[in-house]
């Protein structure tokens, strides 16, 4: 017999998953996809996304439980007060996230947007190991090792406990479908027809007039305050972060696969390598044998990267057609 | 002349502070014994990167799947045959550590010239970028991950290894009784890259083609023969460093040689891209900086420290100390 | 008898075919020289014959056989050798060095050759052990020259091999040049400095906008008056 709400309970939380990637998958597609930077440190970006709307609602640290950390913004209770007829801390924590991403990926960027993009590549890999070694070693920051737990629930209240999934399920998408709205109209803006120049061929973007360090600066800092949405949605869902969250594998590397399937360069191609990929990710499970190791995942995502790139480097999708190749 | 200068001021004042006890000597030892292994990982890296044009991303993982190759012909067919003697000498390693080296070189170096004609062949033909090929060999490092972790897993493994006593030197210098072997190993190796390039024709042959390919190839010069000696030779390199971390930190992890990968940058950024004596030298400075660091910061942050300096490098001279202009 | 036959070669970057339709002919031992404006295709002739630009129409014949499609090293291989306008040398290689990748589709030893072609320039002699790079402008056109020699080639292709030389360095080399093609090596050059390349010529070609405008011998079009106005200053 078999246990049908079950499966939808569980495909529910499958989804809110593929939901949360899909918005880093997004933010990567402006990095990559639309810019042309060679970013493999999202994992920095995923953390401090993460660990910022973490840290700013979690409650104060409780000495008695060796917490070490310093601050816990506690914001679900101290936004009580401006309580709308709904509770306002959840946009609040993911506006955090974005702003702490932005501002880093500004000052980072700062120093290193000029570089090429395989020195780029390397160095945003320093970053996010650098991030997650603090993280990691300064325990007043967020617990060290310990972690953050107990992150509150957006809306917990509302629903079952047992249903929780299905709301955070339609907030998620929420936050992907105005994520994704905005990205497309950004892409089609003048401003998204200079990136893309500049990916096609920074000289000529250059020649013409276009301060082409300027505007790879701003699509570093977009692309990397997506992340942070991302990282916080994520935050919220597991309810539990910490630096061995955020590995290469799972914050890294499997959202590089999600792009390069669905197709780098096309929003719809990132949602949709999300879910194709989240996809075969937790269809292994279900395989019979040792087919279902979960190190069975690492070869599968690198085998699939290396294939990609092989015989279909556009993705499933391809690249979206422009309406302009024209820099304004 | 003036960066070769600078850095032999930075040399004679780092030996004055060390002589004098305000860095500590023994830190300084230990620096250039990890600045040997990262020296091997750098030099293989920068040979790629000068002849193939890309930053090869596996080139740690390539370090990560030798050192687990040795574990296995020590553990397995070694170990049948009733070879499992450990602690050499005055090392902790026995010689099937010695009998499976060459072993684990020769199938890294065979493992590289597969993926060459499987995977990169096909790239380079096609006129890819170098971020596609990077892109690709990325992909590549996190599938030679996944078959190290399907096979032996994740635990902190080890080869098998008998303690010993840390030699004493004068000035309070403490150093593990491998630390010798290992910069044994890597002098040897580093004179025999030399050799090869100064001295054989398929050397000198990739310094040509490194300087310029398109020449190479109205020379004459066969550019596809020039690129799979260089993965050999790269992929036997990272292979020798990755034992031999193995050796020195006396620990295996599936993640040892992609947490190498800032380190092994690093150097070949600072001595400029291509160039296997900037490497070795970038790797002396990446690896000594990082345990004199020690002194003052939680050790932790080392590989912090390599970053820095390869950020420092990116910033102010990119093309590195011995690089030419882009 | 022809050691090099284009017939009617059509060939460029992308879509914009930069030789339209060219026809030239060398002879065993000969010196042709190729002359006319920047961006008439006299590079691009170049290129194509070694194989690192593929044509889209037209033959190419070295002793008889077609060399169209085969790669660069194959068709050095076959006994052509090419003197690149740039970057000619090996700069991080001594001038030993360099010399030795010149003959490196040969087996054995190369030394007794490297010495026979150093013994044609003598201005290298001495300096075996240092760098390219660190040559100056004229010693490196005569090293990429000595280079392009260690094969003994039938046919030998010269980019520009005066190009950014001082007057005396380019007398000097044009002397090697004719040396070298009166020791029986064929010879085709591409030239701006056209007065003294037609000086040396046996016969030479005059291209514009991709294809044949004149042909000639070399004492011919140096005296003509549409090429003195055109490309000899008047």
């Amino acid at each position: 017999m078999i246990d049908l709400l079950g499966i939808v309970d569980y495909g529910v939380g499958w989804a809110v998953v593929a939901g949360i990637y899909a918005v880093l998958t997004l933010g990567l597609n402006v990095h990559w996809g639309f810019t042309g930077l060679f970013n493999i440190g999202i994992a920095g970006f995923f953390a401090i996304g993460a660990y910022t709307s973490a840290l700013l609602t979690t409650s104060p640290p409780n000495p008695v439980l060796f917490e070490d950390f310093v601050f816990g913004g506690d914001l679900p209770s101290r936004l009580g007060v401006l309580n709308l007829g709904i509770d306002t801390w959840f946009l609040f924590a993911l506006l955090a996230a974005a702003t702490a991403c932005g501002i880093i990926a500004l000052a980072i960027g700062f120093l290193t947007i000029r570089l090429k993009e395989d020195y780029l590549a390397i160095t945003t890999l320093g970053i996010a190991e650098t991030i997650r070694l603090v993280f990691l070693n300064e325990g007043w920051l967020a617990n060290g090792s310990r972690g953050l737990y107990n992150i509150p629930k957006y809306l917990g209240g509302l629903v079952h406990p047992a249903h929780y999934n299905y709301l955070y399920l339609i907030i998620v998408l929420l936050v992907l479908g105005c994520l994704y709205i905005a990205v497309t109209r950004a892409i089609n803006s003048p401003w998204g027809r200079v990136l893309r120049a500049i990916r096609e061929d920074e000289m000529t973007a250059q020649a013409s007039g276009k301060n082409v360090v300027l505007f790879k600066l701003q699509a570093f800092v977009v692309g990397a305050s997506i992340m942070g949405v991302g990282g916080a949605l994520y935050a919220h869902n597991i309810r539990f972060v910490s630096p061995i969250t955020f590995d290469p594998l799972m914050a890294t590397f499997v959202i590089w696969a999600m792009l390069m399937v669905g197709g780098s360069g096309n929003n719809k191609g990132a949602i949709l390598g999300s879910f194709i990929v989240w996809g075969i990710w937790a269809g292994t499970q279900f395989l019979p044998g040792f087919l279902s190791d979960p190190n069975i995942r690492l070869l599968m995502i690198g085998v699939l990267i290396v294939g990609v790139m092989s015989f279909k480097p556009g993705g499933i999708l391809g690249e979206e057609r422009r309406f302009s190749n024209r820099v304004t | 002349m003036i960066t070769r200068l600078s850095v032999l001021v930075a040399v004679l004042a780092l030996a004055v502070l060390a002589m004098t006890s305000v860095i500590k000597l023994e830190l300084v030892v230990n620096g250039l014994v990890m600045g040997s292994i990262i020296a091997l990982g750098a030099m293989g890296l920068t040979l790629l990167y000068g002849n193939l044009k890309f930053a090869h991303i596996a080139h740690g993982d390539f370090m990560t799947i030798a050192a687990y190759l040795v574990l296995f012909v020590i553990s397995v067919p070694l170990s049948n045959l009733g070879l499992t003697a450990i602690g050499l000498g005055p090392f902790t390693f026995g010689y099937p550590l010695l009998i499976a080296l060459p072993f684990a070189v020769l199938i890294a170096a065979f493992a590289a010239v597969l993926l060459d004609i499987g995977v990169y062949r096909r790239l380079r033909n096609r006129g890819s970028s170098t971020v596609v090929m990077a892109m690709a060999s990325l992909g590549v490092a996190i599938a030679l991950r996944g078959l190290v972790q399907i096979t032996w897993g994740g635990d902190i493994q080890q080869y098998p290894r008998l303690s010993k006593l840390f030699f004493k030197l004068p000035m309070d210098v403490r150093i593990p009784p491998d630390a010798l072997f290992i910069a044994g190993v890597a002098l040897v190796v580093t004179i025999s890259l030399h050799l090869l390039l100064t001295k054989t024709k398929i050397g000198k042959a990739m310094r040509a083609t490194a300087d310029n390919v398109d020449l190479a190839r109205v020379t004459g010069i066969n550019t596809e023969l020039v690129i799979l000696w260089t993965w050999v030779i790269g992929a036997g390199l990272a292979a020798v460093a990755g034992v031999l971390l193995a050796v020195f930190q006396a620990q295996l992890l599936p993640i040892m040689g992609w947490k190498f990968l800032i380190p092994l940058f690093s150097a070949v950024i600072l001595g400029g891209i291509g160039n296997p004596y900037g490497a070795f030298l970038g790797a002396m400075i990446v690896g000594v900086s990082a345990e004199v660091a020690t002194q003052w910061i939680n050790p932790s942050y080392k590989p912090v420290i390599a970053f820095a300096i390869l950020i420092a490098v990116l910033l102010i001279r990119p093309r590195g100390i011995f690089g030419v202009r882009d | 008898m022809s050691v090099l036959e284009i017939h009617n070669l059509t060939a460029g970057y992308g879509d914009a075919a930069i030789l339209r339709g060219v026809s030239v002919t060398v002879n065993n031992g000969e010196l042709v020289t190729v002359i006319g404006p920047n961006g008439s295709g006299k590079s691009t002739l170049m290129k194509t014959i070694l194989g690192l630009l593929t044509p889209t129409d037209g033959q190419i014949l070295f002793a008889n056989e077609s060399i169209v499609g085969d790669s660069p090293e194959t068709i050095v291989r076959k006994g052509i050798s090419y003197v690149p306008q740039s970057s000619n040398v090996f700069p991080s290689l001594t001038i030993t060095e360099n010399l030795e990748m010149g003959a490196f589709l040969r087996q054995g030893d190369c030394r007794p050759r490297i010495s026979e072609i150093l013994d044609l320039f003598p201005d290298l002699r001495g300096k075996e052990k240092e760098a390219a790079g660190r040559l100056s402008g004229g010693q490196r056109q005569m090293l990429a020259l000595a280079r392009a020699l260690m094969l003994d080639p039938n046919l030998l292709l010269l980019d520009e091999p005066t190009a950014g030389l001082a007057p005396m360095m380019i007398a000097s080399v044009f002397e090697r040049i004719k040396e070298i093609n009166n020791a029986g090596i064929a010879i085709m050059l591409v030239e701006q400095n056209a007065k003294d390349a037609l000086t040396i010529s046996d016969r030479a070609y005059v291209l514009a906008a991709g294809q044949n405008q004149l042909e000639g011998k070399g004492e011919e079009l140096l005296h003509d008056r549409e090429v003195a106005r055109l490309y000899l200053g008047g």
